[in-house]
This record gives structure tokens, C-alpha cells and sequence, in this order.
């Protein structure tokens, strides 16, 4: 042990100049490459900090020119955002909750051998990730459906992913099967199975489906913008979206200009409005993210 | 085998909410697009007297509620009803081109642009009336398009020769950009405002090489990629645009045989450091499109970016209640004591001047539905010219602000100014009931800037407008435009930087011709 030891140490010193060379090489890019990641959002916090005045693409500083909370001010008070962040909160929490149940019992009924044409249905869950109905017919689905303008158009469409599904019919045929037959000795049914065994013992891949959910429903503004005319029930991310392009060339329309001033915010305000509303999320990923990869696995796709 | 029936129902239920929403019901999609009420016919059933309702589709940064306080003015005004509903700028075209393809069009569409409406006519959508019509129902719009002359009513046609939309003019566009020269540099090397490129050539090589801002570093140069267009324009080849030929027939301007000249000219610009290098990434370095930042921070001297909206001059400071903005806010920034001065489009060998095309704006057009219900489309262009100040310019304060005395008061200068606690678009005001563009309301909405404008463009010599020969895009320049365009704009930077001798052009213009712009050009004479 202690010869080996002793090996690995003099390896370690005999390290030729060029693979020192190569190690150097290699921490001094990897150090770049996450600069070139970092940088933009330190670049973007910095600026949000910056007191109120013109900026141009040439100019780049790591530090504020003058130390201010003026932009955030502006940014919470603008009543908007406040809306945005509470429909997004609702559909987050409600669209995850609701989707988590169906997806589970949906999982639940098709991981069953006993259940009838299973193959026909996991067919037909499967057939959904591979073709889409397009836009315009779930459109007009929608719009028949009397969903247009709902909150509810949000929630209901997405309710049960087949991938995730899939993933979570996988962990329940892992299961022992005598869990189950326990709790069915004791005249469980099989609602009371279903709840009082198997969800409890299924809390990783729960988690992770949750967490997946309510990212996408955090991140999610297409549906919002197409189904929702109302824009007290907009979501966060369009509020953002309409903030940070205001005054951009794409946005400005010729016959506009007849009412509107030129009042394009500065970007401080688009900086902080982009800090104010991404920092949930940001904040919560990288405690989350091995969750994501976890999740794969536990699930991973069987047959 | 019960439970597993029950199973099996419970799971149907589940995933039928769910998978549905990814997969669509194509099958009831042909009719249920035929099924929808147009909106037009929904008034036609209530009582004897017809009370119409119309949907208004606007670009609206809010909600407008069918109660509030300026729809249900407008209603009573009328005797009509009204749905405002908003879209998002941004995504309008895909927004709105999923309303149409499920049948779901409203009786005002707006802010598309006009290809699109162009389009929406040749798709049944949207639809025409004649001019007889219009004179009929909305007098005051008419006398409006004869104050503009017979080229709006021409762009306001269908290729059927009836009406479908509405051209009006945006004050902030008339006249073209502005044209700016900075007066400590004029002064700094002994000139005045030239008026010809000759006189200007004169200045531009003084601004570059004796130092105008006086520190010592020849660091300054005269114009960069905006102040091109008076080169381009005094040799009478305006960048990009159809132009008339010696013929009589329509050209690309940019492939015109004197477009090699004014080449010839900014590749010598370019050489002798006149001309700013960094022309090719432009003039605003970020943030507002329309600031200008190397004339604001001090890299040239003459521009001619953006419209006199965006460069209101110190002068105008002085009235009361104005503001710096935009590129006055920039520039005294950096130079509080200085001052810029108007200049004047410059002239040409050939007498050749130029300072803008004529733009129209349009601002709708009308569902198809609506414009073949006479009763219905007469009553809306009554509508139409109350609420857009056609009658009495006094009007559009109300359909722009609301009421005088709830909504908004007149300010010590006489601006109208809305209340603090009121949100336009909310009351129901804002640009809920403007359908189109009238030049003359800005005298009454922004009395300042209209009474700065007038008298800056009381000087006639100020402005140059080129004519507008082609309106919509021609019908083969998604084929093409996009590559012959790239030919232009990537060859012209490689021969003004001397990057490709100036015998280039001619092989610019023959490719050009023959990857597309020959087609172009027949259809645009056609």
C-alpha cells in the first residue's frame, strides 16, 4: 500500500513538461469557456445595478459606473410584472399539481399486465411523441373546446406528457409486485393500493416528473400568447419578452409612432426586469439539476 | 375482471383530456372553420334596427373591457357595439394568421402592414369597396386622400380598382430623415452649412483631417453608414430603392449605372479616412434603434439617421414644457454646451437631391364580411373619420386620451396631458379607435413637435421626397430579393473598403440580373 502510494506520488511528480503543458492548456480553456457563459450574466447583473444613462454595444464593464436599486424599483413597480408573476405562480403550482395525479394514475392503470389491451393504449400514448396534431387544428380544438381566454387552456392540454408517462409506468413495473398483494390482503382496492403503497414509494421519480413540469410551466409563454387575449391573465415570460424588445428595430411599426412617444426603456431597466424575473428559477436549478439526470435513470426506458 | 374495466375507464378518461391536446382532432377541423358566425351577421338578429357589432383586433399594450368608459362613449355616439381585443405586436403575423386560417377574422385588421392586407384581399379575406362608396360614407377620409393627391388613392387600391385600404401619413415620416451637422465642427473649420456634395466634399475632407474637436488626434471623421444616403441620393441612385430610368422605365437603384459613380466617390471617402470604417455595423451601437451614437459621442459630424422626431434641436428646447430626447438627450450628455444645425439634402453634380421616399402609412383593412354589408361598412367609415380626426382634428384627442376634464387636462403650455392615474388603453382610449393615419391630428396631440416641425420645413429646400413606385412587394421577391440583396450589400462594402477595384460593380450587376433580378425588374414595369 504504502509502495503504491509512494508510485502514485512519483508518477505524479514525473509529470513530462508537456503533458503539464497540456493540463495548463486544458484548465486555461475550460476557465475561458465558462467565462464566455458566466461573463453575460455578470455582464447583465452589473448592468441592472448601473445607474440610468445610454449604453452601447462597445461598451463593457465589470463593475457599475454608478451603484443603484433605481432600476429594480422601476421593475417592481411596474404593475405588470406583479400580474405576470401571479398567473405564472398559479399555473406553475396548479398545472404541476393536476399533472402529477394524471400522470401518475394514467402510469399506474398502463404498467399493469392485467389491464386490458394494454399494447393498444401504450401504442397510442407513444404514437403522441412522435406526431402532433399542428398548430392550427388544436387551435380550432381550443377554440371549440371554449378554452380560448381561459386559464384553464394552460393546464389542460399539457395535462399528461407521454414521456413522462412512459418514464413513471416504467419505475411502477420495477416495483415488487408483493408490495402491492401486502396491501391487497388487507382488502385494499385498487384506488387504496394505488395511493397508500405505491405513490409513497414512488416519490423519486414523482420528484423529478414534478420538478420537470414545473420548470416547463415557468419557462412556457407560447400558449399564453396564442390562447389568451386577456392580458391581466398573461404570463410572466411575455411581460418579459414585451419589455426587453420594446424600441428594438423589429418593433417599431411606422404607423405606431403616430400616438406613441419615443419612450423605449433603457436597458438597465430590461436588465434588472430580466434578473427580477428569471431569479426564481435561477436560483433553484442548480440545487434541482441532479435531479434532472437522477430521473433518466430511475426511468430509464424498459420495453 | 370489474376492476379492470374500471381500470381501463379511469384511464380513458385521464389520457383523453391529456393526449388530445398533442394530437389534435384534424378531422373537425374543415368545418368547424366554416361553422363560426362571421361577426358581421351577429347584429342583423337583435330587433328591427339593426345595431351592428364590430371586432377591432389592435395592437394593445392592455385590456380593454366592453365597459369601459371610451367604448361605451363611442357606442352610445354611434349606436353600435364594440369588441377591442389586443394582439401582440411582436407575433402579430403568426397570431393573426391562425385567427384567419380557423375562421375566427375580425371586422378591423390591423397593424399587419400592407402586403399582408394586400394578401388577405387576394385571400377572400379582407375586402374592397369603391371610391364612390367611400366619398359617400366617410367625405372628410376622401378630401383627406385628395390633400395627398392622386398617388394615395392609386396605393390605396386593389388591383380590381377598389379601395381596401386607407394610406394616411405619419408627420414623423414626411419629410424624410433629418439631416445634421454639428456646429462646433462647422465652425472649428471655417464653414457654413454647404448646401451641394461639392461644397460638402470640401467640409467632410476638413472634418477628417484639421482636427475639428480640437484635441489633438485625428480621430474624427466626416460620415459613416447613414450620412451615405446623401451620397447615394445627390447622385441620384437613393440606395434600394425603384427608381425611373433615362427611359422612363422603373430601376433598381442600386444596380443604376450612376450608382457606380457615387461608389467611386465613397471608395475615395473611404481611402482618404473620410469616411468612418465603421460604416459597416452602423451608427447606433445598441440600445434605442434610432440613437445615433457616433454622431452623439463625437466620431463624425454629419449624419443622417433617423427622422427630426429624433433630433428635436436645442432651439426647441427653449419652448416651454419640451424635453430632450433621444439623440439630443445623447448628445448633450456628452456636450452640454454644443448644438447641431439642420442641413439641407445635398445637391448632386446632376441637380440630383434627395431626402426620403414617400412613405404612406396603413394602418387596416376590413374583413370581407363587413365590406359586403353596405349598411354595416357605411356606418364603420363614419365611424372611421369622427374617431380619426378627419372632421375636426379636436376629435382624435378623445378617441387618443379620452375625455377632457375625467381623462386628461391641458397643461400650462397648452399640451394635453393625461392624468396620472389613467391608463389609456384601459379607458378604452390609446390606439383603440384609430384606424388610420391623419398627419393633421399631431397639432392638436403634440402641438409642440407639429409647430417645430412646420417651421422647420417651412423651408421648403429642406426636404427632398422621392416618389414611391413600388408598394407591395413584387410577386417574385421572396424568390429573390433576399440574394440579390445579399450581392449588393456585400459587394458594395468590399469595393468602398478598395477590398474589390470599382470594375467590380459591373460584375455586381450583371450577376445581379441574372440571379433573379432581371425578373424583378419585368415585374416591377409591368
Amino acid at each position: 500500500m504504502v509502495l503504491r502510494q509512494k508510485k502514485d506520488r512519483r508518477t505524479h511528480i514525473r509529470k513530462s513538461p508537456g503533458s503539464r503543458a497540456f493540463d495548463i492548456c486544458n484548465y486555461l480553456m475550460l476557465t475561458l469557456f465558462c467565462l464566455t457563459i458566466l461573463l453575460p450574466f455578470w455582464y447583465l447583473l452589473v448592468l441592472s445595478f448601473d445607474k440610468f444613462g445610454n449604453v452601447t454595444a462597445q461598451d463593457f464593464f465589470l463593475w457599475p459606473r454608478e451603484f443603484t436599486l433605481d432600476n429594480y424599483k422601476a421593475v417592481v413597480e411596474n404593475p405588470y410584472i406583479w400580474q405576470g408573476y401571479g398567473n405564472t405562480i398559479l399555473r406553475t403550482v396548479a398545472g404541476t399539481f393536476l399533472s402529477l395525479i394524471c400522470t401518475a394514475m394514467a402510469a399506474y392503470a398502463l404498467s399493469k399486465d392485467s389491464f386490458p389491451n394494454r399494447k393498444f393504449w401504450s401504442f397510442f400514448v407513444v404514437f403522441t411523441m412522435f406526431f402532433s396534431g399542428g398548430l392550427i387544428p388544436t387551435y380550432l380544438w381550443i377554440r371549440d373546446l371554449g378554452l380560448l381566454d381561459n386559464r384553464l387552456v394552460l393546464i389542460l392540454p399539457g395535462l399528461v406528457g407521454a414521456y413522462n408517462l412512459v418514464l413513471i409506468r416504467n419505475f411502477f413495473k420495477q416495483m415488487p409486485p408483493e408490495l402491492e398483494e401486502s396491501a391487497r390482503i388487507d382488502g385494499a382496492g385498487d384506488f387504496r393500493a394505488f395511493v397508500s403503497i405505491v405513490l409513497p414509494v414512488s416519490k423519486p421519480i414523482l420528484a423529478t416528473v414534478a420538478l420537470w413540469l414545473a420548470v416547463g410551466h415557468w419557462n412556457a409563454w407560447f400558449d399564453c400568447l396564442v390562447y389568451i387575449r386577456d392580458t391581466r391573465k398573461y404570463v410572466l415570460q411575455i411581460i418579459l419578452q414585451r419589455i426587453v424588445i420594446e424600441g428594438t428595430i423589429q418593433n417599431i411599426s411606422t404607423t405606431e409612432q403616430m400616438t406613441q412617444e419615443f419612450n423605449a426603456r433603457p436597458e438597465m431597466v430590461k436588465a434588472a426586469c430580466i434578473y427580477f424575473t428569471t431569479l426564481p428559477i435561477l436560483c433553484a436549478y442548480p440545487f434541482l439539476q441532479k435531479y434532472f439526470v437522477k430521473g433518466i435513470y430511475v426511468g430509464s426506458l424498459k420495453g | 375482471m370489474k376492476n379492470q374495466k374500471l381500470l381501463a375507464l379511469a384511464l380513458v378518461l385521464t389520457m383523453a383530456a391529456g393526449i388530445f391536446g398533442g394530437c389534435g382532432s384534424g378531422g373537425g377541423s374543415g368545418t368547424s372553420g366554416e361553422e363560426s358566425v362571421p361577426s358581421s351577421q351577429e347584429g342583423k338578429n337583435s330587433g328591427e334596427e339593426e345595431r351592428y357589432h364590430y371586432v377591432i383586433v389592435q395592437h394593445l399594450n392592455g385590456t380593454v373591457d366592453e365597459d369601459a368608459p371610451m367604448v361605451e362613449y363611442w357606442e352610445e355616439q354611434f349606436d353600435v357595439d364594440f369588441t377591442i381585443e389586443g394582439v401582440e405586436q411582436s407575433k402579430i403575423h403568426e397570431l393573426m394568421s391562425l385567427r384567419f386560417a380557423s375562421g375566427d377574422i375580425p371586422d378591423v385588421i390591423t397593424n399587419l402592414g400592407y402586403a399582408t392586407f394586400y394578401d388577405l384581399v387576394n385571400q377572400k379575406i379582407a375586402g374592397t369597396w369603391t371610391e364612390e362608396f367611400m366619398r359617400e360614407h366617410a367625405p372628410d377620409i376622401a378630401a383627406y386622400l385628395d390633400e395627398l393627391g392622386p398617388d394615395a388613392w392609386a396605393a390605396a387600391k386593389h388591383e380590381n380598382g377598389e379601395l381596401f385600404t386607407t394610406p394616411g401619413i405619419n408627420p414623423s415620416y414626411m419629410y424624410g430623415n433629418a439631416i445634421i451637422w454639428r456646429d462646433s465642427w462647422l465652425e472649428a473649420v471655417g464653414e457654413e452649412i454647404p448646401r451641394t456634395l461639392a461644397d460638402a466634399e470640401r467640409v467632410f475632407y476638413k472634418f477628417a483631417n484639421d482636427d475639428p474637436d480640437g484635441n489633438g488626434v485625428k480621430d474624427t471623421y466626416a460620415l459613416s453608414q447613414d450620412g451615405m444616403n446623401q451620397v447615394y441620393g445627390a447622385y441620384g441612385v437613393p440606395l434600394n430603392v425603384w427608381i425611373k430610368g433615362d427611359d422612363g422605365k422603373l430601376v433598381y437603384s442600386s444596380v443604376a449605372p450612376a450608382m457606380k459613380e457615387a461608389l467611386t466617390t465613397l471608395a475615395r471617402y473611404y481611402a482618404d479616412g473620410v469616411l468612418d470604417p465603421e460604416f459597416i455595423t452602423g451608427q447606433n451601437k445598441g440600445d434605442y434603434a434610432h440613437l445615433d451614437h457616433a454622431f452623439c459621442q463625437g466620431r463624425i459630424g454629419f449624419t443622417n439617421k433617423a427622422t427630426h422626431g429624433h433630433w428635436f434641436s436645442t432651439d426647441y428646447l427653449k419652448s416651454p414644457g419640451a424635453q430632450a430626447k433621444v439623440n439630443l438627450e445623447l448628445f448633450l450628455q456628452n456636450y452640454p454646451d454644443e448644438t447641431f444645425s439642420y442641413g439641407y439634402p445635398l445637391e448632386g453634380p446632376d441637380g440630383d437631391k434627395y431626402s426620403g421616399v414617400t412613405s404612406y402609412a396603413f394602418w387596416s383593412c376590413y374583413s370581407k364580411a363587413m365590406t359586403d354589408d353596405a349598411g354595416k361598412f357605411g356606418k364603420f367609415l363614419e365611424i372611421f373619420q369622427k374617431t380619426g380626426g378627419f372632421t375636426d382634428t379636436k376629435d382624435y384627442l378623445t378617441t387618443l386620451m379620452g375625455m377632457e376634464g375625467t381623462h386628461w387636462d391641458y397643461d400650462e403650455n397648452g399640451v394635453p396631458q393625461s392624468r396620472e392615474d389613467v391608463d389609456p388603453v384601459a379607458i378604452g382610449a390609446g390606439n383603440c379607435f384609430t384606424f388610420g393615419n391623419n398627419h393633421h391630428v399631431e397639432e392638436v396631440t403634440k402641438p409642440l413637435v407639429a409647430k417645430f416641425r412646420n417651421e422647420l420645413y417651412s423651408d421648403t429646400d429642406r426636404y427632398a421626397m422621392w416618389p414611391n413606385y413600388i408598394l407591395a412587394p413584387l410577386p417574385s421577391s421572396a424568390d429573390y430579393q433576399a440574394e440579390c440583396q445579399k450581392l449588393i450589400d456585400e459587394g458594395f462594402i468590399s469595393i468602398i473598403t478598395g477590398e474589390k477595384p470599382l470594375d467590380y460593380f459591373d460584375e455586381i450587376v450583371e450577376q445581379w440580373y441574372a440571379i433573379g433580378g432581371q425578373t424583378l425588374t419585368d415585374e416591377a414595369n409591368a
